[in-house]
């Protein structure tokens, strides 16, 4: 059950401003705009929260093998759990080969959530990025 | 009171408190844009606090440091000790040129001056004075006392009677220090200067006891003051100096003229008095054992003669002086030394009998300046 709300910004972390004021993000965007910073930032680059991130980017000019992916799903887990963002059975992870030095990363959410109506629904998103060896860069694909 | 530093965990704790309790975003993990910009703003908001705790703490005298210290220290015209070259003059009686037997100074030197530039050291070589001004003598003069400085700024702590070796090639020419040498480079601690500026705010209500006694503190060679008010008539004040060795330099006196004249209200007169300084002039006779040899004895007798010349200077007004300590010195000295015994004792000039002997509560014993050598540790 999901029903947290923040400062609703783009997708690339802009502040929306609506009306003079500062907009309110829905339970759900709140959910995805938090997975997508913490999968953006590597762990210890964040100043103020030093145990933060789940970024892939220390895979670094990894072979793009069967136990290199593992590692990174194992990665991104970890650290989602570790820092209490997805917990237990509400997502699944899988990392795909694309090419031969990159990967996609796929997240899918199902998790109960409270919008704006207080009603609890159970909604599915899917969030796919794409991981580059030879550069360590992750771009989310829209 | 300073103020006290609040931390980054405790800013965010409040900020994200205030957050769930009074606005719609409740999303506060780390990884929202409420937390980043509660991130953001406590992280320069702890870097404040810890300015201003830092800033606040050094506006008070009980947490002040360093630098800061020193500003404080300045509001009261107080300064950090920082010690010069060690000093001493001719009238301190230090340092002293001597010969011996039926010799003059001018015959075993040559002419009548010990020039400016001779080096003197201990015996082991670790401190070295250069005197510091040409000094005259008269033909039938047997010892003279000089001027010198430190060769090096460095921190000595030496006894009396171990400054005997000279730079000038002349076998029967002696050189002594009456007195102990203590010198200190180091620069004063926070602690000390503390208690310091804690005096003078105290002094700077007025010509008071605690202004006196603070700027005195800062001479070595006082080892402590005595204030006497109202002794030379009132609206005066007479301050009594006991030295940490035999004497205080002239040089101290001097400093301490020109401070007390501008710590002293209108209308207020002072005196600075040292005690009387009474001769003392002593023969010990020491017997040695019979495996000691010639350069051991010599050795061991310059050991004596320091150790009780130390032993005088240590005395303050009213300590008695025991004939027995002085045997305990010189035993103690070394194993090779089987008995001691004092075979004479002449105080003010006057040779006295041998016996114990109590300094009044205005006396110090010097060793006598007239003798060429007053502490002497003889076979």
């Amino acid at each position: 059950m999901y029903a947290d709300r923040d400062i609703n910004t783009t997708e690339n972390g802009d502040l929306i401003v609506d009306n003079g004021d500062l907009a309110i993000s829905t339970a759900s965007e709140s959910l995805l705009r938090t997975i997508n910073f913490c999968l953006l930032t590597e762990y210890g680059d964040y100043k103020p929260e030093r145990h933060f991130g789940a970024s892939p980017e220390r895979f670094i000019g990894y072979p793009n093998s069967f136990n290199t992916r593992s590692s990174i799903r194992l990665h991104i887990d970890y650290f989602f759990k570790n820092q209490g963002i997805l917990m237990g059975s509400t997502h699944s992870l899988n990392v795909i080969p694309v090419d031969n030095h990159d990967v996609a990363i796929i997240i899918k959410i199902n998790e109960m959530i409270i919008e704006d109506s207080n009603n609890a629904a159970a909604k599915e998103y899917i969030m796919a990025y794409k991981y580059d060896f030879n550069n360590g860069t992750l771009e989310a694909v829209a | 009171m300073p103020k006290k530093r609040k931390t980054f965990g405790s800013f965010q704790a409040e900020s994200m408190n205030f957050l769930l309790a009074n606005t719609p975003f409740n999303n506060v993990v780390a990884g929202s844009a409420i937390r980043s910009i509660a991130d953001i703003m406590n992280t320069q908001m702890a870097e404040l606090s810890s300015q201003i705790s830092r800033t606040s703490s050094m506006v008070y005298l009980d947490t002040a440091s360093g630098y800061y210290l020193d500003l404080i220290g300045s509001l009261f015209g107080l300064s950090r000790g920082r010690s010069d070259t060690y000093t001493t003059t001719a009238g301190d009686k230090n340092i002293k040129f001597y010969v011996t037997g039926v010799n003059t100074l001018k015959r075993v030197i040559g002419s009548n001056t010990i020039s400016a530039g001779v080096i003197l050291t201990n015996t082991d070589g670790s401190a070295s004075l250069t005197v510091s001004s040409q000094v005259d003598f008269n033909d039938t003069d047997t010892f003279v006392f000089v001027g010198a400085t430190l060769s090096s700024e460095t921190s000595v702590n030496i006894g009396p009677n171990t400054m005997t070796t000279h730079s000038l090639a002349i076998s029967n020419l002696f050189v002594t220090n009456t007195s102990g040498i203590v010198h200190s480079m180091a620069i004063e601690s926070d602690d000390s200067f503390r208690n310091r500026i804690s005096s003078a705010s105290v002094a700077s209500e007025g010509a008071n006891e605690s202004r006196i006694a603070t700027a005195i503190q800062q001479f070595q060679d006082i080892a402590n003051i005595d204030i006497r008010p109202g002794v030379s008539g009132s609206g005066s004040y007479d301050v009594y100096l006991i030295p940490t060795g035999n004497r205080i330099s002239q040089s101290t006196i001097i400093a301490l003229s020109r401070i007390l004249s501008n710590t002293s209200g209108f209308g207020i007169t002072f005196n600075i008095r040292e005690f009387d300084y009474i001769p003392i002039k002593i023969e010990i006779q020491v017997k040695f054992i019979n495996s000691a040899n010639d350069s051991l004895k010599e050795s061991t007798i310059n050991v004596a003669e320091s150790r009780v010349q130390s032993l005088i200077g240590s005395l303050r007004p009213g300590d008695k002086l025991a004939m027995n300590r002085i045997i305990a010195e010189v035993i103690n000295t070394d194993n090779s030394i089987s008995n001691a015994e004092v075979i004479f004792l002449c105080i003010n000039k006057r040779v006295q009998a041998i016996r114990d002997l109590r300094l009044e509560e205005d006396e110090l014993f010097v060793p006598d300046e007239d003798e060429i050598n007053p502490i002497m540790v003889r076979q």
